[in-house]
């Protein structure tokens, strides 16, 4: 089971509520794991949100869940810094430079966000490229979704 | 190097610097997204010509973290 539910002008707690409410959650506590990361307290019923500017997105699954959203844009500093040279190699090669920088962000982003381990697992340590993660955008917002083994 | 800093996250997040201070929370406060972050991360190296390490980058939090972590290790 995944679910995506999008909402835009409200903050990350509502678009929580709303998006659980549609799963018969309406009283939950939130734990945290090491890094940060909330789950329901006794439920199996994983989730995770992004953010960007006003809209968020929230994604509700049985599985372990990372999800990313992004408007395109081009970090060429975050591209030497962080990104493989395989997925360095593929934006240099691409026409569309903001289309292939922002589709490897946000995998790289729905990947650690699965992991639950955030960046302290180290951005370059994730190769966007070996992973069957698919990226969809509407116009200029790509979002990304990964379910643990997938 | 307090202004320095204030200059690179205002120039990096597009907010004006009058709207950032020491105390400011750069998730809750200043909303910065995690490519914003990195980003500034980024930025900061270039500009003190060091590398910081992913895994120091969760032990800062304020724009006084990131003043404090320069001045120790730059």
């Amino acid at each position: 089971m995944l679910k995506i539910y999008e909402y835009k002008n409200i903050s990350s707690k509502e678009a929580l509520e709303k998006s659980l409410a549609k799963h018969h959650i309406t009283h939950y506590e939130l734990v945290y794991n090491e890094y940060g990361k909330p789950y329901l307290k006794d439920n199996a019923v994983y989730f995770n949100i992004s953010h960007t500017k006003n809209i968020i997105v929230v994604a509700v699954s049985d599985k372990e869940v990372g999800v990313d959203i992004q408007y395109k844009c081009y970090k060429p500093r975050v591209k030497d810094k962080y990104f493989t040279k395989e997925e360095k190699a593929y934006i240099d090669n691409s026409l569309d430079k903001e289309d292939a920088f922002t589709a490897i962000w946000v995998k790289k982003e729905a990947y650690l966000k699965m992991l639950g381990q955030g960046l302290s697992y180290g951005l370059n340590n994730v190769d966007t490229i070996k992973l069957d993660i698919s990226v969809t955008n509407n116009e200029d917002l790509y979002m990304a979704i990964c379910l643990k083994n997938s | 190097m307090k202004e320095k800093v204030i200059t690179i996250i205002s120039n990096v997040t597009g907010i004006p610097k009058e709207s950032i201070n020491e105390d400011s929370n750069l998730l809750t406060d200043l909303n910065l997204e995690s490519l914003d972050l990195v980003t500034l991360i980024a930025e900061l190296e270039s500009e003190i010509g060091k590398e910081i390490p992913d895994k120091d980058i969760k032990e800062i939090q304020t724009v006084g973290d990131i003043i404090s972590y320069i001045e120790k290790n730059a």
